[in-house]
């Protein structure tokens, strides 16, 4: 982000256009403006007057009555302001004066008349500051004229707020963007001039540059002035625009330096030549952990990646991000040494980010200065600073360069540019043209391609297609038209796995549940509670403990859904998701990160409706019937019933063709949590959650995603016919062992027969169960006749009987 | 006798304001009144005996009609009350069956519609790991090593790192390479999926979103192509009067680079609240694929180029939907979720 002023800009070029088409232009070249703020002119009636006395007010504490002297009158007016002293320029609205909230008129205030007002920023529209009067100056340095209009001297601006990308470190600056207006605008630049009155003498020999780190620093230019009245404030036109730019004014000499980098984009250093010894400036490496105090008065622990300047003896400035503490321009400074200097992008950003310091300097050199701008922007600063605080100035500069970086040249072709944009956007004299705005230098080496050499702030122009860039982003992207045909492939089928999802999602919505998607970044203590912490992937760099692991299973996310909507009123919850589980977990697989599908049920498996007076609880046959519904994708599971699995009871293993590959089960939960046993309590109590939650949760990556086409299975024509069968069995035997004792006596039937579970009464008191086997049969050839019918279940009759315990009931 | 039109013109009207007037429990009464035998009509009829056989004729007629209607009212009147008084099994005004109504996440719907409108252009759906190496997730993609985007502050990084993972991907872009190195060229895939930035939660910020990204290499493709896949896309999502705007940008695996706006869709460009009056909406990022992309996965640059995009499926759903905060699509309330149907 960088702030630009519209009317600094209006320094170094031509601009009619309003400051809104400014901000359009500039969009549209790359450099989004994401705020514009507009500051008036101070109104008519505003002048300029200093405070000659200050009298307490005879009637209230806080209120002053402050003499103003204006031209060649005074005038006496009440002020509350706190900050109001003796030989301050102010400005003072005359009546009239149209501020920011109201219109100046004469009033009486608490006894006294008072006919003008001392204004505050903020009654001048010019910014919120309201915590005090504007303090145009201090009477000691002449800038003001009693009385004159303020109007004329501090006008309107638009000041912006520009999303410069990483790679165009060059528009760091007013120069910069003025830059890309010149060459948009096809406008030339005004490089501002540079006087300097020099001495004879060449600053070479007064100071030589020595450079131990070329690498770290390969340009390093100074120029030393003496006698300079470096205590004096920098003016009020430069004060505004540093306090527009966000800097706070300190002293000419070091506004100075800042100025030139807002205007420029180069950083400057500058130096109290008193406290360095030796007549040598230049760098050096950094010995591993040197200490340096940088002039924030913090210690600095250095390695030896880092690039000092230093002069005879000692280290004073951490090169191309902050000055040394040792060194800094101070009131009575009258010898100074200004540098400008070219550090080594990468080494910058590194010393910057070790040692956590982001200056506007190291800003601007790690993003990539401008190794010729040094010679300008030196000049510049040394000229502001002899226009402003006087002093003698050395001639020329004393400087090493020992290895000039070499130009960068690149060819483009004009078939590639017209290829890449899909239009002919320019000729190669209109290329030619195009890139010298930029300051390029173009050579034509064929009718088709062009020789571009770029100047040394252009980082960003690397290659071939970053000219295509530059092309289209000056002649504009809306020139870019817009295809409406492509030749696409027919021989592609869709990713057969996310149809699959699309096909998990739809299967899972046939039970009612509602689609959840939740944040894969998890609570450890959460997985730890629920024992499937092991093997997680953990984040070294959090957004926060509560979301440093990788959720292993969907069980954790699922519990924290079901809560979720219980706590917000729901009774009943019923969702699944599908989404990606990472590290070890509870089902074993090979793969760190993998597609789950996880279902959660929680409350009553039936809506609460006026017809149902006591709705059924979601139970174990909810998961199973839902786990049987696999046979609807084709997928055949085998769904094992177990005591326990992980932290859930009533459980189910999964297992598809003999691998795990999921679990169901309870997770219980109870408003009373004593009713739980010690390790379910303790997680009921942890998820605060007082009903039981149903989980199934099944890797899907082990099972088929071809969409199996299902094949037509003919079916008898012939009636068929029902008997059931009703037994008391033993409580341990199961349903499962019934019905495949009931089957095993028909195996060698010519008919088709099911036989299926009807009915089910378990008599607790007499520890028996009484079952209902219901037999449909049917032939392919005939109507079955009565004797039939009795044989086969008789059959079955006969076969279940033989399991001990079991007593035949009734057939109806 | 021309004073019985005028008696059977105020019998009608006498029974419509009766009708009015009565209670529909009370029907008898108007029964009794109108249809008795010295009720109105009856009366009405004994006048006919005094009339011309053409008269009687033409008075008849009207009379017949007039008790037609009435008799026909006051039958519905009383099948009416018949209804409401005879006991019944079921209350026919009570609520039905609650039968389950599940829902689709707003976010997979938006994600659908992305799908399904891209595969019609020929972009196939192309997946990769959430966990992702530096090499695939910013090396590869022409990342240098100083951009703020691998910093700690941007990027969440894997504890215990192997070589097969060392983050969270930050965009689905990764999936570029892996299509390319899996693939090759022409390629023409979109990938959808899950990304990670350390970004506190708030109402514009999840540290977990969804982008989906596209990519197209061929021979001879174009900025043009670029624009009029992203016009169609956006048309088919956001209407048919939608426009799209190119910005120049930068972005380390696209040169040029562009970023998106699209006409505000409800304001149509004319300056809203939702585009804070700016007509348009961001939409993502684009542009060409950058050669040192394609030369890092060993595609002959000089006769392949390419584009590639990304776009932000929340920020989509937000905009379909007038969703105002993006961690609802994370917190799984039913309140939320039971609004998309």
């Amino acid at each position: 982000m960088v702030r630009i002023s519209y009317q600094w800009l209006k320094d170094l070029i031509d601009l009619p256009e309003s400051p809104e088409t400014i901000c359009e232009v500039l969009t549209h070249l790359g450099f989004e403006v994401e705020e514009m703020q507009h500051i008036p002119a101070v109104p008519e009636r505003v002048v300029a007057g200093y405070i000659l006395n200050i009298e307490p007010h005879p009637n209230a504490d806080k209120l002053k009555w402050v003499t103003v002297g204006l031209d060649g009158e005074v005038k006496k007016i009440v002020c509350g302001a706190p900050n109001v002293a003796l030989n301050q320029w102010v400005a003072v609205a005359l009546e009239g004066a149209k501020l920011r909230d109201f219109v100046v008129t004469p009033r009486t205030i608490r006894g006294i008349e008072s006919d003008a007002v001392i204004c505050s920023e903020r009654e001048l529209g010019r910014s919120d500051d309201h915590s005090g009067i504007w303090v145009l100056g201090t009477l000691d340095n002449g800038e003001w004229t009693a009385g004159e209009p303020l109007e004329k001297r501090i006008v309107s601006d638009t000041i912006y707020s520009i999303e410069v990308t990483l790679n165009r470190a060059d528009c760091l600056s007013h120069l910069g963007i003025a830059r890309e207006l010149s060459a948009k605008f096809k406008r030339p630049l005004h490089l501002l001039p540079t006087p300097i009155q020099e001495l004879n003498i060449p600053t070479s020999q007064i100071i030589s540059v020595i450079l131990d780190d070329p690498i770290g620093c390969p340009r390093y230019r100074a120029r030393v002035m003496k006698d300079v009245a470096a205590n004096l404030p920098s003016p009020f036109w430069m004060r505004e625009r540093l306090k527009w730019m966000g800097t706070r004014a300190i002293n000419a000499v070091v506004d100075v330096t800042n100025y030139v980098m807002f205007e420029t984009g180069h950083p400057l250093h500058a130096f109290d030549r008193e406290f360095l010894y030796g007549n040598v400036i230049g760098t050096r490496k950094a010995k591993p952990k040197e200490v340096f105090y940088t002039l924030d008065e913090v210690e600095r622990v250095l390695s030896e990646q880092d690039v000092l300047i230093r002069d005879a003896e000692k280290a004073v400035a951490l090169g191309g991000i902050m000055g040394g503490l040792n060194s800094q321009i101070r009131e009575t400074t009258k010898d100074l040494l200004l540098e400008a200097a070219y550090f080594d992008p990468i080494t910058i950003r590194n010393t910057s980010r070790r040692l956590g310091i982001s200056s506007e300097s190291s800003k601007r050199f790690e993003r990539g200065a401008d190794v010729n701008g040094v010679v300008y922007a030196l000049d510049r600063a040394t000229s502001l600073i002899q226009m402003l605080c006087g002093g003698e100035v050395y001639f020329s500069a004393a400087e090493s360069y020992p290895s000039p970086l070499p130009p960068r040249s690149i060819n483009l072709r004009m078939k590639r540019l017209h290829l890449i944009l899909g239009y002919e956007s320019t000729t190669l004299t209109e290329a030619s043209d195009l890139f010298n705005q930029l300051n390029c230098q173009t050579t034509p080496i064929d009718g088709d391609t062009l020789k571009v050499v770029v100047p040394s702030y252009r980082h960003d122009l690397q290659q071939e297609i970053d000219l295509i860039e530059e092309v289209a982003r000056l002649k504009g992207y809306s020139l870019i038209p817009t295809q409406d045909k492509a030749t696409i492939p027919l021989t592609n089928p869709q990713n057969e796995h996310w149809l699959a999802r699309m096909r998990w999602n739809e299967w899972a919505r046939q039970f009612g549940l509602t689609e959840c998607i939740s944040n894969t970044m998890v609570d450890p203590n959460d997985l730890a509670i629920l024992e499937i912490l092991e093997g997680a992937i953990q984040i070294a760099n959090p957004i926060a403990s509560e979301l440093s692991a990788m959720r292993t299973n969907l069980l954790v996310s699922l519990i924290h859904t079901v809560n979720h909507n219980l706590r917000h009123g729901r009774k009943s919850v019923a969702v699944f998701e599908i989404g990606k589980v990472f590290g070890k977990g509870l089902i074993p697989s090979s793969s760190f990160e993998r597609w789950h599908i996880g279902i959660a049920l929680s409350g009553n498996s039936e809506a609460e409706w006026w017809s149902v007076s006591k709705p059924k609880p979601y139970s174990a046959s909810d998961v199973v019937g839902i786990l049987e519904r696999l046979f609807q994708l084709h997928i055949h599971c085998e769904i094992r019933p177990k005591d326990t699995f992980g932290v859930l009871e009533e459980a189910f293993e999964i297992f598809h063709q003999d691998a795990l590959i999921g679990y169901a089960g309870k997770l219980d939960g109870a408003v009373k949590k004593e009713k739980l046993t010690e390790k379910v309590r303790a997680i009921a109590k942890h998820f605060d959650i007082d009903q039981p939650i149903w989980i199934i949760e099944f890797n899907t990556e082990p099972l088929p995603v071809q969409f199996k086409i299902p094949q037509y299975q003919p079916f008898s024509r012939y009636p068929e016919v029902e008997r059931d069968l009703s037994f008391s069995i033993p409580e341990h035997l199961t349903a499962e062992k019934i019905v495949k004792t009931a089957k095993s006596a028909i195996e060698d039937s010519n008919f088709s027969i099911s036989i299926s579970i009807f009915d089910r009464h378990h008599d607790e008191k007499n520890q028996r169960i009484s079952i209902g086997l219901r037999i449909k049969m049917q032939s392919f050839e005939k109507t079955l006749n009565e004797n039939e019918i009795n044989d086969v279940v008789h059959k079955v009759l006969e076969k279940v009987s033989t399991l001990e315990g079991v007593q035949w009931r009734s057939a109806m | 006798m021309s004073n019985l039109e005028e008696h059977i013109r105020i019998a009608k009207q006498k029974f419509h304001q009766a009708l009015q007037d009565t209670a529909p429990e009370a029907w008898e009464t108007l029964k009794n009144t109108f249809l008795a035998r010295k009720g109105i009509i009856a009366e009405l009829f004994a006048m006919l005996a005094e009339c011309t056989p053409e008269e009687k004729r033409h008075y008849g007629k009207t009379l017949n009609e007039l008790k037609n209607e009435i008799t026909e009212q006051i039958e519905r009147l009383k099948s009416k009350v018949e209804f409401q008084l005879r006991p019944k099994r079921l209350d026919p005004t009570l609520p039905g069956k609650p039968y389950p109504y599940p829902r689709v996440h707003p976010l997979t719907q938006t994600l659908n519609r992305i799908v399904d409108t891209f595969a019609r252009m020929g972009f196939v759906v192309e997946e990769g790991p959430e966990l992702e190496t530096a090499y695939y997730n910013f090396d590869a993609l022409n990342t240098p090593i100083w951009h703020p985007a691998r910093e700690k502050s941007d990027t969440l990084y894997i504890l215990n790192s192997t070589s097969e993972y060392e983050l969270l991907r930050t965009e689905t872009s990764p999936v570029q390479i892996h299509a390319l190195e899996k693939r090759g060229v022409p390629i023409r895939i979109i990938s959808p999926g899950r990304v990670y930035r350390n970004d506190k939660p708030d109402a514009t910020h999840s540290p977990v979103f969804h982008q989906v990204e596209g990519l197209c290499v061929d021979e001879k493709i174009s900025m043009a192509d670029l624009k009029g896949t992203l016009l169609g896309f956006y048309r088919a999502m956001l209407g048919s009067r939608i426009e799209i705007r190119f910005r120049p940008h930068f972005f380390p695996f696209t040169e040029p680079s562009a970023e998106v706006d699209v006409t505000c869709p409800f304001c149509y460009g004319n300056g809203c609240r939702i585009c804070k009056q700016s007509g348009y909406i961001e939409m993502g990022g684009s542009g060409m694929v950058h050669p040192n992309v394609l030369k890092g996965v060993g595609v002959d640059m000089e006769k392949y180029s390419g584009f590639a995009f990304g776009l932000g499926v929340e920020r989509l759903a937000m905009l379909l939907h007038g969703v105002d905060d993006i961690r609802l699509f994370y917190e799984n309330d039913l309140r939320f979720l039971e609004q998309f149907a």
